[in-house]
Formats: structure tokens, sequence, C-alpha cells
């Protein structure tokens, strides 16, 4: 059967959709031309025109007819054709429409999630760049408190080494030089005081030697507010002591409270005397 | 037991600090060794019968106290400066006072004027028993 654009043109000009079906079946055999499958080439035999008139799109509509058809007999592919009629064609390309909707909305729907994951892809990376910004913004403060730490430090040293130094090169003697002037007396007296057992203990009986007569022991428990026993020794000698009052010192010549004691008598004897005090035996 | 204590400084009877009262030369500022306190200050060395020992004193020392030394056989007792330097109290601490004093180890040191305490500190008294060396026993206290 030979077909030619005439004869197509000639059948879909009469309405006749079985000549295309049947161009079509022929050309799936090979009996067409160069047996060629070109849907460019079957597009350009049929006017869009003609395609509209039988309910068909020029490209899609024509290989799903002429596969369709080959696919079901090859052989008797143009009676297969036949059979194609343009109200079921009409119905293959509107499924194909809506295959074509569903493939095209699965696109959109790919689309769309693309668009998702680059989007939170988008938002994760910026994420990371406020955390990175706000890190570097932290260990930019960090530094610049710690640089300022240290100009303070540096600023503030030199008054601090200063007292440092003051207070360790306040020798004993300065400290005693201020509390001569006034300052810090009642602090030193009541360190004194606090410097228990030493301080409370002045009071107890006491031997000592002494250049004053004792009236530096009498002027310390008068500072200290302690009152003394009334009797202390002064030891001028070996076992040589005489009687001491606080505050009432007699003079060294006097008569010692130790008339019986003589060098080398046992120390224990002191605690004999007439007038010494109780405590010291 | 001695009379008279044994004194460190003295040279063929004669204290070498003394040799600038004998028109000698004079002491050099950081000589080691300082002229005995008695003479310098009122100082009175008092112990009770619980061997807690106060050194008061009117003038304060040439130098900022370290310890004090007391050697129990002379009765000598010394005061340290921190600089090492020494400076003996002047006066002999004889027995009875001796045996309170051997077994102190600190004394209350005090400055004492105008009937005011100025200064007070505890320092170390490290008591030296060269008589228990001697015998054959061991340590000093």
């Amino acid at each position: 059967m030979a077909v030619d654009r005439d004869t197509i043109r000639n059948g879909f000009e009469q309405g006749d959709g079985r000549q295309f079906a049947v161009f079509a079946a022929d050309f799936a055999a090979g009996r067409v031309n160069d047996g060629k499958i070109d849907t460019n080439d079957i597009a350009q035999r049929f006017s869009n025109q003609a395609l509209e008139d039988m309910g068909l799109s020029p490209s899609a509509a024509m290989v799903f007819l002429v596969r369709d058809a080959v696919r079901n007999d090859p052989e008797n592919a143009s009676q297969a054709a036949l059979k194609l009629a343009p109200s079921e064609a009409q119905d293959i390309e509107a499924e194909r429409n809506n295959n074509s909707h569903e493939a095209q909305q699965q696109q959109q729907e790919r689309w769309e999630e693309n668009q998702r994951l680059q989007r939170e892809q988008w938002e994760q990376k910026q994420w990371e760049q406020k955390q990175w910004a706000e890190e570097k913004r932290m260990s930019e403060e960090r530094w610049e408190r710690e640089q300022w730490e240290k100009e303070q430090a540096a600023q503030n040293r030199p008054a601090e080494d200063a007292t440092n130094n003051q207070l360790l090169a306040m020798p004993f003697v300065a400290a005693g030089a201020l509390a001569w002037m006034g300052l810090g007396t009642e602090a030193v007296e009541a360190a004194g005081k606090a410097m228990s057992p030493h301080a409370e203990a002045l009071g107890d009986s006491t031997m000592m030697v002494s250049n004053n007569n004792g009236g530096l022991l009498a002027d310390a428990r008068t500072a200290l507010g302690i009152a003394g026993p009334g009797q202390d020794a002064i030891v001028t000698g070996p076992n040589q002591a005489f009687a001491f009052t606080a505050g009432t010192a007699p003079e060294p010549e006097e008569p010692a409270l130790t008339p019986g004691l003589q060098p080398g008598a046992p120390q224990a004897q002191i605690g004999t005397a007439p007038k010494m005090a109780p405590g010291m035996a | 037991m001695a009379d008279k204590p044994l004194k460190k400084t003295k040279l063929k009877g004669k204290s070498i600090l003394d040799l600038d009262e004998d028109a000698g030369p004079a002491l050099p500022p950081d000589f080691p060794v300082l002229p005995d306190a008695a003479p310098q200050m009122k100082i009175d060395v008092v112990v009770n019968r619980d061997h807690k020992v106060w050194v008061l004193h009117d003038r304060p020392f040439p130098d900022y106290l370290e310890w004090i030394e007391f050697d129990a056989e002379t009765g000598a007792m010394t005061f340290v400066s921190a600089g090492g330097r020494m400076q003996e109290l002047g006066m002999t601490i004889h027995p009875p006072m001796d045996k309170y004093v051997r077994e102190a180890k600190e004394a209350c040191v005090m400055m004492i004027r105008e009937k005011k305490v100025r200064d007070m500190g505890l320092v170390p008294l490290m008591v030296q028993n060269h008589a228990l060396i001697k015998g054959g026993s061991l340590g000093s206290r």
C-alpha cells in the first residue's frame, strides 16, 4: 500500500482517522519509505490542523499509536491500527496527559523537595556561620578582656608592688616607731592582749633581771591593764634576789629577800624565801 | 657554775666593743656584733614559773629581732637580728632564774615607752646547754 503525504492529507481532510491509522501501521511495519520511525518526519507529513481534527497532538499521539500498533500485532499492524478509533486515541492522549500531569506533579514535588533540602542546607549553613561568627566574637571578646586585664594588672602592678614592699619592708622598729608616734597604739595593745597566754601570764609572780628596777614590767602591766601580784623578784646574782613590787621598785642596793641563800645553794630554796612568790618555788 | 659569765667578745680581758671608747678604731656599721643592750636601753628579762619569758625594753633594737639565744651555762642572753648581727643582753641571768629560762621555747618581746606598749612580738628562744654536751649528753635545749 503506497502511502504518501497527499494520501494522508486527503484522508485527514475527509475526516477519516483511519487513513492516519493505516499510515501509522504501515509506517511502523516498515512499509513507509525507508521504514525508519521519525516522529519529526511524521509531524511534518501531517499538518497540525489535521491532527487536531483527529484529536491528536502532533508528536506524542502519533508515536503512541504507531508503537501500540506495532506492539499488538506487527504483522497486521495495519489491521490493528484500524481498530484505533479517534475516540480511543483521545482517551489515550488524555491518559497520557494525566500521566504527564502526574509526572509533572511528581517533578514539581521533587523540585519542591529539592528546594526544601536546599533551603534546609542553606539554613544549616547560615546557622553554622552564625555560630562560627558568635564563637569568633566571643573569642575576640575574651582576648580583649584578657588584654584589658593584663593592662590593668600592668598598671596596678607598681602600686601593688609598692604596697607589698612597704608591708614587707616595714621593719619591726618602724612598726614600733609608728606606735610610738601614737599611731596604732591601741591596736598594739589590743594585739598584746590578744597574745595570750603571754599577756595574761604577765600578772604572775616573776623573776627578772633588770637595769631599771623592774620599771618596765610595771609599765607593761599598767598598759595591759594587768594587776600584778605585788611580789616579784629581781635576781641580782647567783641565788641572790630581792623583792620587787611593780611600780614601786626598790633600789637594787637594798637587802634582798634571800638572806639565807648563798652561792651554790639549791635552787629549790628560792621558794622558801620568806617573801618569794609562792608559785616560783 | 661560774660566778662571772664568759663574754664571747672579750679579747684579752677587754671587749672589742670597748675599743671605740679607748680611742680605738670605730666599729664599721655592718659589724656583726653590736654593743650590749643593757647600756643602750632600759631592759627587763622576766620569767614566770610556767617558763614564759618576756623581754621588755624601752628602745627599739638596732635591727629586726629574729631569735634569742640563751647560754644556760653562762647565763648570757644574746639577741640575734635578721641580718645575723648579735647583741648581748649585757646582764647575766643567774640562778635560780636561769632554770626557768632554759625551759622556755619562745620569748615575748615588748617595747614599752611612756607606760604604753609600743610593739610586741613572739620570737624563738634557743637555749644552748654546753654543760650537757661536755657531760656526754647530746643536745642543747
